[in-house]
């Protein structure tokens, strides 16, 4: 079989790529507005509320879920705009370092925030 | 011309002060813009999450922060980027799914995604700031 016939190969990870960017934005849609739909209904003004609200364990689930999906998909939105604008590929690969770096370390951060 | 022979086959022609995108193309841009911003907000937010999940005194020290000038300031400019990002974001799975593909119905999506936009961001600026 010829390469790239039936066999998609590595350029096969960009559809991966399209179908996560979509999939993470519109869970992050559906989070926002069920959110706002949730605060509309009973306000978080006091720290009891506010309690209230974040020591259930389906809000801890949904709110890491949405920032590990805005993660992610802004890990890709920037990786599709350095690919355009950014040519020379050191520069590119410099970035997109920073880009990983800063993904990860605030994924850590948030995990740390929400789980303890 | 140099520039064709340099490029080997085809004129460029890059004056971007020339070159008139469709408003589906201007959108485009404006959602990769938005996009770029948004990632800039990150980490004010999960500080934010970080402040408000931190005890009695941090919750207050978060409404402090919002309620603040530069917290409304921040809040209202993120809340107006993530609208337009949105907007032009269900334009996009629309497309996806092979609605306004014809040109004209292309264009007139992307005129209501502006003018809802604006709409959007009258009645969150109205919220946020009376």
């Amino acid at each position: 079989m010829a390469v790239g016939m039936s066999e998609r190969g590595s350029l096969h990870s960009g559809l991966g790529e399209w179908v996560v960017q979509r999939l993470t934005a519109v869970y992050m849609l559906f989070f926002i507005v069920i959110a706002l739909i949730r605060l509309s209904i009973s306000p978080v003004s006091t720290h009891a509320d506010w309690l209230l609200l974040s020591s259930g364990l389906l809000f801890q689930i949904a709110l890491l879920l949405f920032i590990f999906s805005l993660l992610a998909h802004a890990w890709l939105g920037l990786k599709s705009v350095f690919l355009d604008y950014i040519h020379p590929w050191r520069l590119r690969f410099l970035l997109l370092m920073v880009v990983a770096l800063f993904v990860f370390a605030t994924g850590v951060w948030a995990l740390l925030i929400v789980i303890t | 011309m140099a520039n064709m022979k340099k490029a080997g086959l085809r004129p460029v022609f890059l004056n971007l002060l020339q070159i008139r995108l469709p408003h589906g193309g201007v959108l485009s841009i404006v959602h990769r813009v938005t996009g770029v911003l948004l990632v800039l907000a990150i980490p004010l937010f999960i500080y934010l999450l970080q402040l408000l999940n931190s005890g009695t005194d941090g919750f207050s020290q978060a409404l402090a922060l919002l309620h603040g000038l530069p917290g409304k300031i921040f809040l209202s400019l993120t809340v107006w980027v993530l609208i337009q990002h949105s907007l032009s974001g269900i334009r996009h799975l629309m497309m996806d799914m092979g609605i306004s593909y014809d040109k004209n119905i292309a264009r007139k999506t992307a005129d209501t995604v502006f003018a809802l936009g604006l709409l959007m961001v009258i009645v969150t600026g109205v919220a946020i700031w009376l």
